[in-house]
């Protein structure tokens, strides 16, 4: 038992904070270009560094690391609020089409030529059709507008799309921009009865996204911390005012939690821990909880400023309500948890 | 990084449970679940004296000291077994935690071969005395002073809130050695041997009906000039490595005993059906998964070979966790909760940790002095003013 980074870990981390913060600068640029993310930025940090394949089997083209490593480079891609399809086709549909065998594409959206975005139906969308799966769904699913690949992620069912109308909607989440949704067609493939390989997958995806929000936490404690040094009140930094002192401790005693659940479900993820799933559970909620907190911070402690347009408070704040539903709600995970810890309601 | 156990460390756990198995449902079964803190203070000593006898008194210390040089795996074992066995808070709490890492890092080799042995065979116990009446939080502002008179150090002051004093044979003490000093300068930590007659003890009735702390007065106390930590003059260092041990380190097998309290809020919960309610399954959950993000952060803090900034943020983190544990417990419990429990309890189990768990925010640095050292020294904001 050893719960520190390897060095080599370290040094993955280091590498992806270094090439974040160089990206840090077009922010918000790709936000008002209205393309949702900047595609040399996406082929730079997925195709040439190899991010996108860091926990993708070599065989499969990925350098054979794991959910840790993964984790690390979505908390560095995070702390820059990196507009792009990281969660849901790097963190989501790899481990889902891995985790079901269908691998086809998996060196493509590995290398990052080609981009999956994820939809969440019930068993109505799916209907048999001369042999094969026809569905029929409506939703929202981030950058499908960008999307070569649409999974359906239903129950128990998988299914790879890859005609689908995707029309870009306005969203609340300038950095995770929702597309809507129409499918109506044949899936290109389609698995089965795949609950638990689907629910394990999810739960990865879970821990890069709270990885990811742990990042943002961390990083708008951080900004919070050097502005209110910086800016003066009374004849005194506001930084030195105990209150203020005080909910900046809080925002660190929250990140350190969170950072701690998020390393933990990660290493489970990579040992196959058999107790996976609830540090899956705990990572998810605490680390979104986590952001929507300091977020909140962040734009009480900027004052004025932190309620503009031009300040990137609003952008944090706006990541985390996005967060909180992409892969289910943070008390969805809540319930989880007590199903898996035995406290579900006696059956009346 | 790495959380599983391997085959090795299965075998150890297995050892640690039947040894325990075998002692409390045997000669210790009284001690079995135990609430109170100083109750059967004569079972609690035999219990100490047989842990270290086969050697589970204090696993992570070197083997030259009387520890097993224990890994983490085998300490986290240990502890979380203690926990689930239902094993007996530590008497020796004080002396084995606090004083015995603080010694291993400070003292000198001849006070090593003095204390640790004493510490390790659970023959000698020991107190806490830094705070003062007009110096808690500020403890810089201690008035309690040591002299050197020939070969001894004469102490003169008084320390208030003394835990487990009463059942204490030393007590180290933290006194301004350098007449007119001010602040954390000229003090020095002293050992000092607590039955004697320059010093006496006060019990202090505590909030829960207990009356674990204590004032001591000191009037002329003794001990051997050699029982300075660090030097002369160097005691807030000593002081304050100590704190940091309290606050973050040794927490673990403090953490793992808070899982049996949360055992027990959930059991009151299915007996009545509140786990039925859904706020309280939802407050619960949060219990739970504040328990073992502690443990993860525990085992972040003693993986390390620096300590993480976690280790700064732990302190207020469990101890608020636990606070909270305390009001959930209640609600839990309702009205029936508010009155005496099974056999001679005074009262119920979860009345006493709301109101035990009180006191978890206060001791070791309150909850605002862990933010303002959080805000200073992890996030580099400015200093509080000092008077
Ligand atoms: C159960 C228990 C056991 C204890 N055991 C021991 C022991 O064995 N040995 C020992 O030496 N001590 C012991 N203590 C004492 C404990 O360390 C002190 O109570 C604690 O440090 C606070 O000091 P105080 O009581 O003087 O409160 P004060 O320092 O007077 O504080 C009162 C309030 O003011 C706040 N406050 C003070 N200064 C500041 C500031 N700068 N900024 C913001 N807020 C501030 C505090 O947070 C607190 O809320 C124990 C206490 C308890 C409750």
């Amino acid at each position: 038992m050893q719960f520190v980074e390897t060095p080599e870990q370290a040094l993955v981390a280091e590498t992806a904070r270094g090439l974040f913060a160089d990206f840090a600068s077009g922010l918000r640029a790709t936000v008002a270009g209205g393309q949702g993310y900047d595609r040399a930025q996406w082929a730079n940090a997925i195709g040439e560094m190899g991010f996108g394949g860091i926990a993708v089997p070599e065989a499969l083209g990925g350098a054979g690391l794991g959910p840790i490593e993964l984790a690390l480079v979505a908390i560095e891609a995070g702390g820059g609020l990196w507009p792009s399809p990281l969660i849901p086709s790097i963190g989501t549909a790899i481990p889902l089409l891995i985790g079901t065998g269908l691998t086809d594409d998996v060196p493509a959206l590995a290398d990052g030529t080609k981009i999956a975005t994820i939809l969440f139906v019930t068993d109505e969308a799916f209907t048999r059709r001369n042999g094969g799966w026809h569905v029929t769904a409506r939703g929202l699913a981030p950058f499908a507008d960008s999307a070569d690949l649409l999974l359906i992620v239903g129950g128990t069912r998988l299914a790879v799309m890859t005609a689908f109308e995707a029309r870009p909607a306005p969203s609340l989440d300038l950095t995770r921009p929702l597309a809507a949704v129409t499918v109506d067609g044949v899936a290109v493939a389609v698995v089965d009865e795949a609950g638990p390989a689907i629910a394990d997958a999810l739960d990865r995806a879970r821990v890069t996204l709270a990885a990811e929000c742990l990042g943002a936490a961390e990083a708008a404690l951080a900004r919070t911390v050097d502005y209110t040094k910086q800016r003066v009140q009374f004849g005194r930094p506001i930084g030195s005012f105990q209150a203020l002192k005080h909910r900046m401790a809080d925002m660190m005693i929250a990140t350190e939690a969170a950072r701690s659940a998020v390393l933990y479900a990660a290493a489970a993820a990579a040992e196959m821990d058999e107790g996976f799933a609830e540090a899956a559970a705990i990572a998810h909620f605490t680390a979104i909880e986590t952001l929507r907190r300091c977020a909140g911070d962040m734009i009480q402690l900027h004052g004025g400023i932190g309620f503009t347009w031009e300040h990137d408070a609003h952008l944090f704040f706006r990541r985390a309500q996005g967060a909180a539903t992409l892969l289910g709600t943070p008390a969805a995970s809540r319930a989880r948890l007590a199903g898996l810890i035995g406290l579900e309601a006696k059956a009346a | 990084m790495r959380l599983g156990f391997t085959h090795e460390q299965e075998c150890f756990r297995a050892e640690v449970v039947d040894w325990l198995e075998t002692q409390l449902s045997g000669r210790f079964a009284k001690l079995r679940h135990l609430k109170s803190q100083s109750a059967f203070p004569e079972e609690r000593r035999a219990w100490e004296r047989t842990l270290a006898a086969d050697g589970w008194s204090v696993i992570g210390w070197p083997k030259a000291y009387g520890g097993r040089d224990a890994s983490l795996a085998e300490q986290v074992i240990f502890a979380e077994e203690y926990a689930r066995a239902g094993a007996p808070g530590r008497m020796s709490h004080i002396g084995v935690e606090l004083l015995g890492p603080t010694l291993i890092h400070f003292a000198s080799d001849e006070q090593k071969a003095r204390f640790l042995p004493g510490i390790a065979s659970g023959e000698e116990y020991w107190a806490q005395g830094y705070s003062e009446p007009n110096a808690g939080s500020d403890l810089g502002s201690l008035r309690t002073r040591a002299t050197l008179e020939g070969d001894e150090w004469v102490i003169d002051g008084q320390k208030i809130w003394t835990s487990l004093a009463q059942h204490a044979d030393w007590i180290f003490v933290l006194a301004r050695t350098e007449p007119g000093s001010r602040g954390s300068k000229g003090l020095s930590f002293l050992l000092v041997p607590l039955r004697q007659p320059g010093i006496t003890l006060r019990p202090i009735r505590q909030m829960n009906g207990e009356a674990e702390f204590n004032e001591t007065f000191f009037d002329g106390a003794r001990t051997a000039a050699a029982n300075v930590v660090g030097g002369v003059g160097n005691g807030w260092a000593v002081a304050m490595g100590l704190l940091m041990t309290e606050r973050g380190v040794s927490t673990l097998g403090q953490q793992m005993g808070f899982i049996a309290d949360y055992d027990a809020i959930v059991a009151v919960a299915r007996a009545n059906g509140t786990i039925d309610d859904p706020a309280i399954r939802d407050r619960l959950t949060r219990a739970y998964a504040g328990l073992r993000i502690m443990r993860a952060t525990a085992l972040r803090i003693l993986s390390a070979d620096q300590l993480p900034r976690a280790a700064l943020t732990q302190k207020v983190h469990w101890a608020s966790w636990y606070r909270d544990l305390g009001e959930l417990a209640m609600d839990v419990a309702g009205q029936s909760g508010e009155v005496g429990g099974a056999g001679d309890e005074p009262l119920s189990r979860m009345a006493d940790l709301f109101l035990s768990t009180r006191a978890a925010t206060i001791y070791g640095g309150t909850n605002q002095i862990q933010r303002n050292i959080i805000a200073e020294r992890a996030l580099g904001l400015p200093r509080e003013p000092k008077g």
